[in-house]
């Protein structure tokens, strides 16, 4: 089966540009806890590689590893591999991240394109019950429901039930038993995944910790909850695993200074609006110089306006160029 | 090391020590169950209370609320409270003392559920009960009381009786039991939500029919729902149902097996086996082992294979008086060597092998699929509508479509070949077609069409 990279040029997705470069900030913040180049990074780097590129540019991280479940995908990940110290592993995550060494600290993201289920949760478990502290997990998984307002109530009554027994079918024994159909709405699917996602990471903390002494005991601090969509609605949860005798080098990371920053389900949505190259430096233009408060006669819409105020740091810029 | 002799010339005493200590139920008994059953153990208390204020009667009205915190355990009904006699003389004894009152097809019989769950849970227990003649209060400490081990006794706190004549306002009636300095393994469950979330899904597997009959129960808020119990019944396919006495009469079994299907569209294999019930109450689930006879062995019913997935049997054993049920004391498994199981046990044999034939006949089916145009098994099975228990139409055996024989048209075989997928996008281009079926196909077409003789 082609994976996602068949249909989606994961370089210009215009949200997933944004989540890349936030997340990328976050992880440079981890250098309380030591030199992020030595970090590891593991990631699902399909054949456009955007975050390896991205994280060896900007983070200097050298110890790489992407695992690339489509055996057909394989050669052609070979050759687009853009840096000599990416290591390219040919398996299905369940199977390639027991074979790595994990004893080192390791940024792991699980960029899946499905939905949650059985087989994503084993890489979350897999995570909690090896990875040291200092390591960072960040999931991605595709939370997709249709925008209830272009369907009538019955027929959103039909596909949220659907999708309620396909998620129980799915992440077998593992739904919040407050979790009704009607709660899958729209974003509420991505929620509900964090819960799950959230829950099995708790639970397999707790029994890692059981046999440990206190000053050893692992926490995961829940950092990141982006929802965006390029295409499908998508949840990227993630965090930091740390030992609780680290937690002053965590406070000194300043994580909940960088505004994007979720501990808890309070999500942060990511979105992109459409605007004008002209239109950008115009709204750039203005924030640098924010004390000069005439009024706006450009005409974008204010709530354009104000996403890109939020983004803008990370606003992705696309040009044609020949090489 | 010397060894004192024994002193001839010196009667040797006959008595043998053999007293109960406090650490036997404290600490040992509670290590024989889960803390999930234990807790469904003290939903069984609260459904045998039900049963005792309603007989036969719908529980409609009645509810069980069970809340688990870090902190505290509670659960409250309002299922009739414990009488005076029952308190005094039974509720608090470790086993259950003869003559102790019964309740007709009950689900309490050992009489260490109650006591195992709070030992279970936690080292300070506050039972509250109002009853239609009686209220008290309980407060065990369970320190204080181990450190007493010749006290046996626990103490009512503001016992009190209705005026003379009166009785207690039906609304008060029921329990509420509390549990705090929870151990730290238990207060730990209950810190994870998918903890609750499997407690849930015991508890509802647990008490289905009771709460089918009207309890409502709820686990922090949430009402829990069972799943209805279903098999496959259509023209075609009919599932094998049985009945028959036991123990003179007294206790009445229910059989019945055939196929089913899980509500997922992936058949979830952990969902097919024996259920059994005693007193409408699950002891045993989707059991695949030699204890519901997946024996293996040539003649028998084989062992459990996942080709069997979609094998469901359901056995009820019933009866008025508890003890004469096959259970174990945590209700999570049958007592193999009751006699009354093991007859059953025939049975269940008996009734699931024309089941497991046909499944073997399903896959014989699906494996020559190649070259039969047929699959009548296959269809059957797809077709037939699940139905609830009370609505099923049943026969002695199990019944299912004959496996298909006559051939329709020339045999056909098979062609499974792989090709690079760029190769395959050029040759669909090229066919104009929009499956590798299609490609396969039509490329087969072209090339007897233009290259074999006729």
């Amino acid at each position: 089966m082609p994976g996602s990279g068949e249909h989606v040029d994961y370089s210009i997705r215009p949200a997933k540009h944004v989540e890349r470069k936030m997340m990328c900030e976050a992880f440079r913040r981890l250098s309380a806890l030591g030199p992020v180049k030595d970090y590891r990074y593991v990631g699902l780097g399909s054949f456009y590689f955007a975050d390896f590129v991205l994280f060896h540019k900007s983070l200097g991280i050298t110890n790489m590893c992407s695992i690339e479940a489509d055996p057909d995908a394989a050669p052609r990940c070979e050759f687009n591999r853009p840096f000599g110290c990416i290591e390219i592993r040919e398996g299905h995550s369940n199977d390639e991240l027991p074979k790595l060494a994990w004893d080192a600290p390791t940024i792991l993201w699980l960029d899946y394109d499905g939905k949650l289920d059985e087989s994503k949760l084993a890489d979350v478990r897999f995570f909690c019950a090896n990875a040291q502290p200092g390591s960072m997990l960040v999931v991605t998984v595709n939370a997709h429901m249709p925008l209830s307002s272009k369907f009538s109530e019955q027929r959103i009554r039909q596909i949220n039930n659907k999708e309620l027994t396909r998620l129980q079918g799915h992440v077998s024994g593992r739904v919040p038993l407050d979790v009704k159909a009607r709660d899958l709405t729209d974003w509420g699917l991505a929620r509900v995944c964090r819960r799950i996602i959230d829950n099995e990471i708790k639970e397999w903390l707790r029994d890692r910790n059981a046999s440990l002494g206190e000053a050893t005991r692992l926490r995961y601090k829940q950092l990141l909850n982006f929802h965006y969509r390029d295409t499908s609605r998508m949840l990227t949860v993630g965090g930091l695993l740390y030992r609780e005798g680290q937690e002053d080098a965590v406070a000194r990371c300043t994580f909940e200074d960088l505004d994007f920053i979720c501990g808890d389900s309070e999500r942060y949505l990511i979105e992109v609006p459409y605007l004008t190259y002209l239109e950008r430096r115009h709204l750039d233009q203005r924030r640098i110089a924010a004390e000069v408060a005439s009024p706006d006669t450009s005409g974008i819409p204010k709530d354009h306006a104000d996403a890109y105020g939020k983004i803008y740091r990370y606003f992705p810029a696309f040009a044609e160029v020949e090489l | 090391m010397a060894r004192r002799k024994a002193n001839p010339a010196q009667p040797i005493p006959l008595e043998v020590k053999a007293d109960p200590t406090k650490e036997f139920f404290i600490e040992m008994l509670t290590r024989d169950i889960e803390l999930k059953h234990a807790i469904v153990d003290l939903v069984d208390n609260c459904a045998d209370g039900a049963r005792r204020i309603r007989k036969q009667q719908p529980f409609d009205g009645l509810h069980v609320r069970i809340e688990t915190g870090t902190d505290t355990f509670v659960i409250k009904d309002n299922c009739g409270g414990i009488s005076e006699k029952l308190a005094r003389h039974y509720a608090f004894c470790f086993g259950r003392p003869a003559g102790t009152p019964s309740v007709k097809h009950s689900v309490g019989q050992f009489g260490v559920g109650m006591k195992r769950a709070l030992f279970k849970l936690g080292k300070r227990a506050e039972i509250e009960s109002t009853s239609a003649k009686f209220a008290f209060r309980v407060v065990i400490d369970v320190d204080d009381w181990q450190n007493k081990p010749e006290d046996w006794t626990f103490e009512f706190q503001d016992p009190r009786r209705p005026k003379k004549g009166r009785l207690f306002a039906k609304g008060k009636w029921g329990t509420r039991i509390e549990v705090s300095r929870l151990h730290p393994s238990v207060a730990s469950e209950f810190g994870l939500e998918n903890f609750g979330i499997r407690l849930g899904a015991d508890i509802a597997a647990a008490h289905l029919y009771t709460m089918e009959k009207g309890l409502k129960i709820s686990l922090n808020g949430n009402r829990l729902k069972g799943q209805p119990l279903t098999l496959q019944q259509s023209k075609e396919i009919k599932p094998a149902y049985e009945e028959m006495e036991l123990e003179g009469g007294k206790v009445k079994v229910r059989l019945y097996a055939g196929v089913s299907r899980s509500k997922q569209p992936r058949e979830d294999p952990k969902e097919a086996g024996w259920y059994i019930f005693c007193n409408d109450r699950l002891v045993l689930g989707a059991d695949k082992s030699d204890v519901t006879g997946w024996i293996g062995g040539r003649a028998d019913v084989p062992k459990y294979h996942p080709q069997y997935a979609r094998f469901r049997g359901y056995a009820f054993f019933d009866s008025d008086d508890a003890g004469l049920l096959p259970w174990n004391t945590t209700k999570t498994g049958v007592d193999e060597n009751s006699k009354c199981y093991r007859t059953v046990q025939q049975r269940m044999m008996n009734l699931m092998q024309p089941v497991i034939g046909f499944f073997n006949a399903v896959k014989d089916e699906t494996d020559r699929a190649e070259e039969a145009l047929k699959t009548p098994l296959r269809d059957a099975l797809q077709k037939a509508p699940l139905k609830k228990l009370a609505e099923l139409e049943t026969g002695d055996v199990f019944v299912a479509p004959k496996p298909d024989v006559i051939r329709d048209g020339p045999r056909v075989g098979k062609i499974l070949y792989k090709k690079p997928l760029t190769e395959i996008k050029r040759v669909q281009k090229a066919l104009g077609v929009g499956t590798y079926h299609e490609a396969g196909e039509k490329t087969f077409e072209h090339f007897l069409r233009t290259e074999c003789d006729d």
